[in-house]
């Protein structure tokens, strides 16, 4: 009972229970008052997760489905962190929903249950339910303005594609329980490593890696991400892009570097598939990216790209390979959140999403434009934004690796992806305003969150020796 | 004086944030890079003459990348990237001073100026490739905006051509430099120059592995510095770049690429240079003879000496590919003589156009009448550009051929020697149609260089131009124990 009360998922999940209880008895509360609740809950939650390994301890629990590491601990920052931008964010848009407002503000953090619950399963089947929860939900907030017909169909393609990417996850670990007669992670290793490689083992594998691409918005599952980025509310569009996609690389992590598929006789086989994955989804993320005139369809691609970029690094199967996607993904946390949140905000005053109506953005705030530059500028890695060191991180690991090809993916794949970065930057210092010259008006939160993310981007990108500490803690915590 | 090191690369940073706090911009500025100006000049006094070795070294660990990348801050001067701090104080304060006084977006505009000065000075003072890459790269987005918003003619197309090469080029550059970093035994893999010296002093790269690394650092630096097939970003650019941009660019940026090969390919590849050096010597020939033609036929004065500046790269990387402490000297006299004139040239550029409103030679004639000074000042940038004995760039490709005719058959110096004569022929055609002839009726009335005040960056660029032409040793005596221990001598 005390290992329960000490779980930060069963922390959230109470904390979310008794806010949609008291909005059920409250229905007049302001959202506003509703999100902050929420932030303060996640903060104290993740507040907790610093003390998580005195109070709880490092170790395995609950007959082995559940797992506190470095590993975990950090995922689940990562996740509280998402949580705490994606709820400022809600609060910035939610107004323009129509009903059902307050609801909008507390399913997140349900999601995040999820997601803290994924960082930890150290079984196939606490893995699969978490990872339920998170979809499940998203299918929810991503179809959330039942008005529009663009968050219906995005609702409906992820729905579909979901379901057919959970079908290859289920039988890939049908497969696996049916060769290692268990769903525990060590006890798979175990068989993995004592008896020989057959033809359905490599199936299995292949099978869930490739329904993990879905969650990670990878080949041959991306399809979805552009429309639902276009048409999902911003916020769920940045709580996809971010805590989605992380949620899909802490599974692949735990998977194929620090349990199961880690061992020798199946790391060849998955280290290959994924680097092909990884160089197929880089290209088309990045090609595709370019003739898009919207721009959270634009932002759709580049996350595929992004996630390529990610792929290529954890296929080396080595520390440097995890640091890189480590380093990679709190640069796109931060630079990612800084974006969709700025988006959020401005296409409220601006009325539309297209890049038009970025035009002479640099006028109308300087802030804004400031933060979305910083923002793309990080994301296609240039120094000496944080950005870079995910980039460098990634071409580093796979050149370690020896894989040239990957090397000059990334190396054509960054300069692309910079072309379209400035495309945006383009519109917003270079073009006049099309429609309205009015300023775009930042409430007073919304610039301290503006402030801090920058200030995240830009001193991080200089000073790194704060997050390499914090990674190479996820990476001492491999020999549990 | 190893704080006045840092100090100088700090100063840019700091008037950044005093600017955007609320300083005067051009006042602000101007101070800052007479200070650097100032500052530079009393490190060169202070330094010792005759060393090859790193002075002034100052070290900040507290940067470092974490346990996947052994990394150092460090800076520090020797002889070679001491006259490279020099370029940069002295085209800087030049290009400060050149900006119009009603130049829009003031505050904006001279930001963005100072972090292309800080990214040059922190590349050149840098001991750390990883922090040289850095530094090079802080003035990529800086650039662009300033292309983008204060540019000329077809500034948007320019600027971003201009960015995505430059991107592409310093992409290669890293994974070259990635290569680098993995080919060295794994326990004394360092990007500190001077650890990579100690290392592969000690067990060189294999020639094969060199060969390869050297062909990625010569695509990611020769883009850069513009060789031939990668050099079409180059003029355009800086055709429509505001001059001031276009004097750092042209004048120091680009340099960035030389020094890069001749810190990292000299010394430490010098099997790869040989083996490839075929290939080297048809694209410096071809960025020589072709761009040359090229030049001849542009209609336009900042295409021109755009252009102008691509070819002269020719001669650079003609010294270098002769490995021989002639050519690198030669390579080294020309990097400053270059500097100085190009940025000289596109400084006089943007006064022609502010005074005459254009700068197509169809629209121009007779200037020199109405503004003898500035024809004047031309006329010497002119005559150094097309290597007259007594000005700057004689000094260095004299130095260029003597040693290519050494190291490669004959015609290779008889054909890059053409060089001499195609640039004759383009400026002394620009000078035609620019300063003498008819004025065209259409020209506003507009005044010389009046005041000692506009004067005084045209006169400092010339003076250099005319002391290292008749004094070259001023340049060689710092030059030379750094070209020797480049080559291993």
């Amino acid at each position: 009972m005390k290992q329960f009360l000490l779980m930060p998922e069963f922390q959230l999940l109470v904390w979310a229970l008794v806010l949609f209880v008291f909005d059920a008895y409250r229905p007049q509360t302001k959202p506003r008052t509703l999100a902050w609740l929420g932030i303060l809950g996640a903060a104290l939650v993740l507040g907790a997760t610093f003390v998580e390994p005195l109070t709880m301890g490092v170790g395995q629990y609950f007959h082995g489905l559940y797992s506190v590491d470095g590993l975990s601990i950090f995922f689940k920052q990562f996740f509280l962190v998402t949580l705490i931008v994606v709820l400022w964010m809600s609060a910035e848009f939610v107004e323009v929903l129509p009903l059902a407002r307050n609801e909008f503000l507390l399913l997140p953090m349900l999601t995040t249950v999820g997601m803290l619950l994924l960082a930890s399963a150290v079984d196939f089947t606490t893995m699969f339910v978490a990872l339920e929860l998170v979809t499940i939900s998203f299918y929810v907030l991503v179809a959330y303005q039942r008005n529009r017909s663009a968050s219906l169909e995005a609702g409906v393609k992820y729905l579909i594609i979901g379901a057919l990417s959970t079908g290859f996850l289920v039988y890939g670990i049908a497969f696996l329980y049916g060769n290692a007669g268990s769903t525990s992670f060590a006890t798979i290793l175990e068989t993995l490593s004592t008896n020989p490689l057959n033809l359905s083992i490599l199936f299995a594998m292949a099978l869930i890696l490739v329904g993990l691409c879905f969650k990670i918005s990878a080949v041959p599952f991306h399809i979805w991400a552009p429309d639902v980025y276009q048409g999902a509310p911003t916020p769920v569009t940045a709580f996809l892009a971010v805590g989605s996609k992380a949620a899909g690389f802490v599974v692949l992590l735990r998977l194929v570097f620090f349990s199961c598929f880690g061992n020798p006789v199946v790391a060849p086989y998955v280290s290959s598939l994924l680097a092909v994955l990884a160089g197929v989804t880089v290209i088309l993320g990045t090609f595709a990216a370019l003739p898009q005139r919207n721009l959270k369809r634009l932002l759709g691609y580049s996350s595929i790209g992004h996630a390529g970029f990610i792929l290529m690094a954890l296929s080396c199967l080595s520390p440097r390979g995890v640091n890189a996607v480590l380093i990679y993904l709190i640069s796109y946390l931060l630079a990612g959140l800084l974006a969709f949140f700025l988006i959020t905000v401005v296409s409220k005053q601006v009325e539309g999403e297209e890049l038009v109506n970025f035009s002479g953005l640099s006028k109308r705030s300087p802030l804004a434009a400031f933060g979305l530059t910083v923002a793309f500028v990080s994301m296609a890695g240039i120094p000496p934004l944080l950005g870079f060191a995910g980039k460098l991180g990634v071409l580093a690991a796979a050149w370690e690796a020896q894989r040239y090809v990957l090397v000059g993916i990334g190396v054509i794949a960054a300069a692309v992806g910079l072309y379209y970065y400035l495309s945006i930057v383009r519109y917003m210092y270079w073009n006049e305003a099309a429609d309205g010259t009015a300023a775009v008006k930042l409430s007073c939160s919304a610039k301290w969150l503006v402030w801090l993310l920058v200030a995240g981007v830009i001193v991080f990108g200089i000073y790194q020796m704060p997050i390499a500490t914090v990674v190479d803690q996820v990476l001492l915590g491999r020999n549990w | 004086m190893s704080e006045l090191l840092i100090v100088i690369l700090i100063a840019p940073v700091l008037a950044c944030l005093g600017i955007a706090a609320g300083l005067p911009a051009k006042k602000t500025a101007l101070m800052t890079v007479l200070f650097n100006l100032v500052a530079s000049l009393l490190l060169a006094f202070k330094f010792q003459i005759g060393s090859a070795g790193y002075q002034f070294v100052s070290s900040i660990p507290a940067m470092s990348l974490g346990n996947y990348f052994n990394t150092n801050l460090k800076f520090g001067v020797d002889g070679l990237s001491l006259l490279l701090l020099l370029l940069t104080t002295v085209v800087s304060a030049a290009a400060v001073a050149v900006v119009p006084n009603d130049i829009k977006r003031p505050r904006e505009f001279f930001i963005l100026l100072l972090l292309v000065v800080s990214g040059a000075l922190g590349a050149f003072l840098s001991i750390d490739l990883f922090f040289l890459y850095i530094f090079h790269e802080i003035a990529l987005i800086p650039t662009f905006i300033l292309v983008g918003v204060w540019g000329n003619q077809d500034r948007k197309f320019a600027a971003i051509q201009m960015t995505i090469y430059l991107t592409l080029g310093s992409m290669v550059l890293l994974a070259g430099l990635l290569g680098f970093y993995f080919a060295m035994p794994e326990n004394v893999r360092s990007f500190d120059l001077e650890e990579i010296r100690v290392a592969l002093t000690a067990s060189p790269l294999a020639a094969s592995v060199q060969g390869w690394i050297y062909l990625l650092l010569l695509g990611g630096f020769g883009i850069l510095a513009s060789l031939c097939p990668f050099h079409t970003w180059a003029p355009a650019g800086d055709a429509a770049a505001p001059a001031p941009v276009a004097m750092l660019h042209a004048g120091v940026l680009k340099k960035v690429g030389i020094y890069g090969l001749l810190r990292l390919a000299v010394p430490f590849l010098h099997a790869g240079v040989h083996q490839y050096v075929d290939l080297f010597l048809i694209l410096i020939l071809l960025n020589v003879i072709y761009i040359g033609v090229v030049t001849i036929w542009q209609k336009e004065l900042g295409f021109m000496l755009g252009y102008s500046s691509v070819m002269h790269m020719g001669m650079l990387f003609l010294g270098i590919a002769s490995m021989s402490v002639l050519g690198l000297t030669g390579t080294v006299i020309l990097m400053l003589a270059h500097g100085f004139d190009i940025a000289l040239l596109f400084a006089l550029n943007g006064e022609i156009r502010r005074r005459a409103g254009s700068t197509h030679f169809a629209d121009l004639g007779g200037l020199a009448q109405r503004m003898p000074k500035l024809a004047f000042l031309f006329v010497i940038g002119g005559l150094a550009s097309l290597g007259m004995p007594g000005l700057a760039n004689f000094a260095g490709e004299i130095h260029v051929f003597f040693a290519a005719w050494k190291a490669f058959p004959w015609w290779v110096t008889v054909l890059a020697v053409w060089g001499i004569v195609i640039s004759a022929i383009y400026i002394l055609r620009a000078v035609r149609n620019i300063f003498f002839g008819d004025v065209p009726s259409t020209l506003p009335q507009s005044e010389d260089l009046v005041k000692w005040s506009q004067r005084w960056p045209f006169v400092m660029l010339a003076l250099a131009l005319i002391v290292i032409g008749f004094y070259p040793r001023i340049l060689t005596v710092f030059v030379q124990p750094v070209v020797n221990s480049l080559l291993g001598l």
